[in-house]
């Protein structure tokens, strides 16, 4: 396929237009803002820290007023309908006839939750066989799982899934033995294999859920827009049930309409791809989105981290446009239920994005693409310059107090023209600082104000303020713990600390108090010492700090109660941070929670102890054939490697409780080992010199069966 | 050929049978349970089918006893009660193909088919099958995914300009010891930190 241009077409002149008066007006008030913090500086008289005092104030200040003009240009957005710049307005009444294109629905795996997984993948094809259309569309669980238990468990569960919905010829599942290049790898390898067999791909995490009217929205949208590369969805976080996931799941929904529509506006066609809930034209994917390694090694340089933004930036770079349909409804995720867990995925973002840094000189990007790599390193490296900030704010407040210099040597502009003292000067900036920071609560309040029945979604007027009052206190409390994790993540990768590919939680049982003071104590300590620190310079300095000390200070106490379940049901109850989600249950999430909460039959079929899918395999005869029939046969005439051999003997005396999961997952990769053991197991079992086998054998027996079949009558 | 078990009209009487020629000792006590269980991972979960079938392969293995002297009732009944599943899939499947293969196989056709749910009064039955049954059993296998359809994926070029390369150069060559990384780490935090400290002196 040939794409003629550089940079995408449709209306770039009008979108230059949009580009320019959004950043204009932010950077005019970043201006302002910058030049009054000088004035105040000015008036105290410069030297070498308040110049760096300055320079910090100006890049945190300038990401503040961009975030408002976001806001704000968002807020106005939403009020035309429609606009040229939306991608959904381009489909017409009578496109919903629009023929459909082979679409393969790609769920990446890795060592999440069976269960979940795929009762996520259930209720999004039974929402699609619902549609009466999509059988265009192919489903694959593209496995990279490394956990032995996990693997087994996949595989069993997508037969059980393909067998209760009729999918064999729908629902396929593949696992690679090597997860090279991680997540993109995982893509990049279902391209090379089946790639050709579609023309688009929706690109979903373990977590995602979409409607099948949405998956076939964006399919009718690709065919409408042809030289559309790539259409990301924003999808809404659901599912939370602790304090701190429905926090996020009210904030996204209550402040993110606001802030995509912004987002949508500067960037039109120019837009970036967040890694799921996406769907991408497989051709230009395939022939210009292959990552290549960055320069040097891990953590700043090898394999890029988050491929997401790259592979959308080589996207445009080949011409074809990147869209954000921010107004898609029936696209959702879940989000991390705790401080700690939001923490952890930060570190492999982070990474993920400060790796970036190579390519935001790298030729031939789009400018609009090297704001968006901009934008998500600033994300990251914003914390350790707020930390810098705090700290150099102290040690001028010192510095003042201690210099026995006359306090006001200069009058200044500000003082000269607007008859303000020194105190009221800085109180200015404090004053234009907070509307800024909090004008987009009030532009989503008066948005959800203007769109009739969107405020009862939330559960009504006063929920709705309850809930923003709430979020900015505990946001507030939690700004400042986000920040310390950050520096230190910053720190670990300037010395040479890569992260490891984690699997993400998403599930909370909430974080103990043990935990949390292991995780926390040095922020504790940190609120205290500055605490302490800054009262003994000056009372006021102390009172001004005051919400960042008290958010490192209470840390472990807030961690603990933001990932209680307990408490988020009762903030539930409260009708605290209620989510449209929440109030309308849609059918594919009713569903889904309905599924994760019955019994699943793999509680009942897989061992409880420890390497339960190894010694599942090995007993359960339909877990067994099952899992040999998914096995690559062995080569002809290749005797098997001793060792392995004398593990698996060794596995039959003993048992597996001293195995690893290499040990494990060396087993479970040969299929003739596997048949023997299951034969030799069963065959064997009365001169077996262990009770392993014995006890995973007797669970067969009829008084369990009968136990299971009471449940599932039941469910 | 061994009456298969589905033609056993009387249970009761296929038990005495094979409790007549076994011995009841602790052996056969044992050979019982692992023969139940067995099938009982198989989701047999009809309990006269279930005890027809054990029936039948206690006394397959009873009788083999007589001859193989020495070895334990329930080592021969397992055995049985694998050969006698290997034989039906064979006579059922129709395929040649090594005997674990043929029994993976088979076991695999049972679960997709559901035998369990569905055709549990024909599980071991000689004869008779339903054409529809028998379809199943042999068209029943597993694709992880559809025949190939590949595309080709060439990594793209990074034209970085020389600043990045110089840059990524140096950063490379502060890697190539780390602790001199640890060092640039632990002057900047420590300055921090002697700055706060030295506030608190004052």
């Amino acid at each position: 396929m040939e794409v003629n241009h550089q940079y995408p077409p449709i209306q770039d002149r009008r979108f230059s237009l949009a580009r320019w008066s959004f950043y204009l007006l932010g950077l005019a008030l970043a201006a302002g803002g910058i030049f009054l913090m000088w004035d105040l500086l000015w008036r105290a008289g410069f030297n070498g820290a308040r110049i760096l005092f300055l320079f910090l104030f100006g890049i945190l200040f300038t990401i503040l007023c961009l975030g408002f003009t976001h806001a704000l240009f968002g807020f106005i957005g939403r009020r035309r309908t429609p606009t040229s710049s939306r991608i959904m307005d381009t489909l017409e009444p009578g496109d919903e006839k629009l023929p459909l294109a082979p679409t393969a629905l790609v769920f990446p795996v890795y060592n999440e939750s069976a269960e979940r997984v795929f009762a996520g993948v259930r209720s999004v094809f039974q929402d699609l066989q619902r549609t009466g259309e999509g059988r265009e569309v192919e489903i694959y669980i593209l496995s990279d799982s490394t956990n032995p238990d996990n693997w087994v468990r996949e595989e069993f569960s997508w037969v059980e899934l393909c067998r209760q919905v009729g999918g064999f010829d729908r629902i396929f599942y593949r696992r690679r033995a090597k997860n090279t290049n991680r997540k993109s790898g995982n893509l990049a390898d279902f391209c090379q294999t089946w790639g050709g067999r579609y023309t688009y791909m929706i690109v979903m995490d373990a977590d995602s859920i979409m409607t099948g009217q949405a998956i076939l929205t964006l399919i009718r949208l690709m065919q409408k827009n042809k030289e559309a590369g790539i259409i990301q969805t924003a999808p809404r976080i659901a599912n939370g049930e602790t304090i701190f996931a429905r926090m996020q799941q009210f904030a996204s929904r209550a402040y993110g309409p606001i802030f995509q529509a912004g987002l949508d506006h500067w960037q039109a066609s120019v837009g970036n791809y967040w890694g799921h809930n996406a769907i991408i034209r497989m051709e230009p994917f395939t022939e210009y989105c292959d990552l290549p390694d960055l320069p040097g090694k891990e953590p700043f340089g090898g394999k890029i981290l988050s491929h997401d933004f790259v592979e959308a930036a080589l996207m445009v770079k080949a011409g074809w446009q990147v869209w954000l349909a921010y107004d898609i409804e029936g696209t959702w995720e879940e989000g991390p239920p705790s401080i700690i867990d939001s923490a952890k995925r930060d570190r492999r973002w982070m990474q993920g994005n400060l790796q970036h840094t190579w390519l935001l000189l790298a030729r031939g990007l789009h400018p609009g693409s090297r704001v968006h790599l901009l934008m998500g390193i600033l994300g990251y490296l914003v914390s350790p310059l707020w930390l810098l900030f705090i700290l150099l704010s102290i040690w001028l407040t010192w510095q003042d107090l201690n210099t026995g210099l006359t306090k006001f040597p200069v009058e200044g502009f500000v003082g000269r023209w607007f008859h303000l003292d020194q105190s009221q000067h800085g109180l200015l900036i404090f004053f234009i600082t907070l509307v800024l920071l909090f004008a987009s609560k009030f532009f989503s309040l008066f948005d959800m104000m203007l769109q009739r029945g969107r405020l009862k979604q939330f559960g009504g007027f006063l929920q709705v303020t309850g809930s923003m009052v709430l979020e900015v206190v505990l946001s507030t409390l939690i700004a400042p713990v986000l920040m310390l994790f950050h520096t230190k993540f910053f720190t670990w990768m300037l010395v040479g600390k890569s992260v490891t590919w984690n699997t993400q939680n998403r599930v909370s049982d909430g974080t103990t108090w043990a935990e949390g003071a292991a995780t926390h104590w040095f922020h504790t300590a940190l609120g205290v010492g500055l605490g302490l620190l800054t009262w003994s310079i000056s009372h006021l300095l102390f009172y001004w700090m005051l919400p960042v000390l008290i958010g490192m200070a209470l840390s472990i106490p807030v961690s603990v109660f933001t990932s209680s379940v307990k408490w988020g049901r009762r903030f539930r109850a409260a009708g605290f941070f209620e989510t449209p989600e929440e109030n309308e249950d849609p059918r594919v999430l009713h569903e889904l929670n309905e599924m994760v909460a019955r019994p699943s039959a793999l509680e009942f079929i897989f061992a409880k102890e420890i390497h339960s899918g190894l010694t599942t395999a090995i007993v359960d005869p339909y877990v067994n054939a099952v899992h040999v029939s998914l096995l690559k046969p062995n080569a002809a005439g290749v005797t098997r490697a001793p060792a392995l051999q004398t593990r698996a003997d060794r596995l039959l005396v003993e048992g597996p409780e001293k195995f690893s999961a290499a040990d494990a997952l060396e087993i479970l990769a040969d299929p003739d080992l596997m048949l023997n053991l299951h034969q030799s197991v069963w065959t064997n079992l009365a001169s077996a010199t262990t009770d392993w086998w014995r006890i995973h054998v007797e669970r067969y027996r009829i008084s369990e069966w009968a136990r299971e079949r009471e449940l599932v009558k039941k469910a | 050929m061994e009456q298969p078990p589905g033609s056993v009209t009387d249970p009761s009487a296929a038990i005495a049978a094979a409790a007549e020629e076994a011995q009841l000792d602790e052996g056969w006590e044992e050979a019982y349970a692992m023969v139940e269980g067995y099938y009982s991972a198989l989701r047999v979960r009809n309990r006269l089918l279930l005890s027809r079938i054990i029936a039948l392969v206690l006394r397959r293995a009873a009788r083999r006893l007589k001859n193989e002297e020495g070895k334990k009732p329930a080592e021969l009944a397992m055995q049985e009660a694998t050969t006698v599943v290997v034989d039906w899939f064979q006579r059922v499947l129709k395929i040649e193909i090594p005997e674990q293969w043929l029994a993976a196989r088979g076991r695999l056709a049972l679960l997709l088919v559901d035998m369990p749910g569905r055709w549990q009064r024909w599980f071991l039955e000689d004869s008779g099958w339903p054409e529809e049954f028998v379809t199943q059993m042999r068209s029943s296998y597993l694709a992880a995914g559809p025949a190939f359809q590949s595309r080709t994926m060439t990594p793209q070029m990074l034209d970085l300009p020389a600043v990045v390369t110089a840059a990524n150069q140096g950063w490379e060559a502060l890697g190539q010891n780390p602790w001199v990384r640890y060092v640039i780490a632990f002057l900047l935090w420590s300055g921090v930190a002697a700055g706060i400290g030295l506030l608190l002196w004052k």
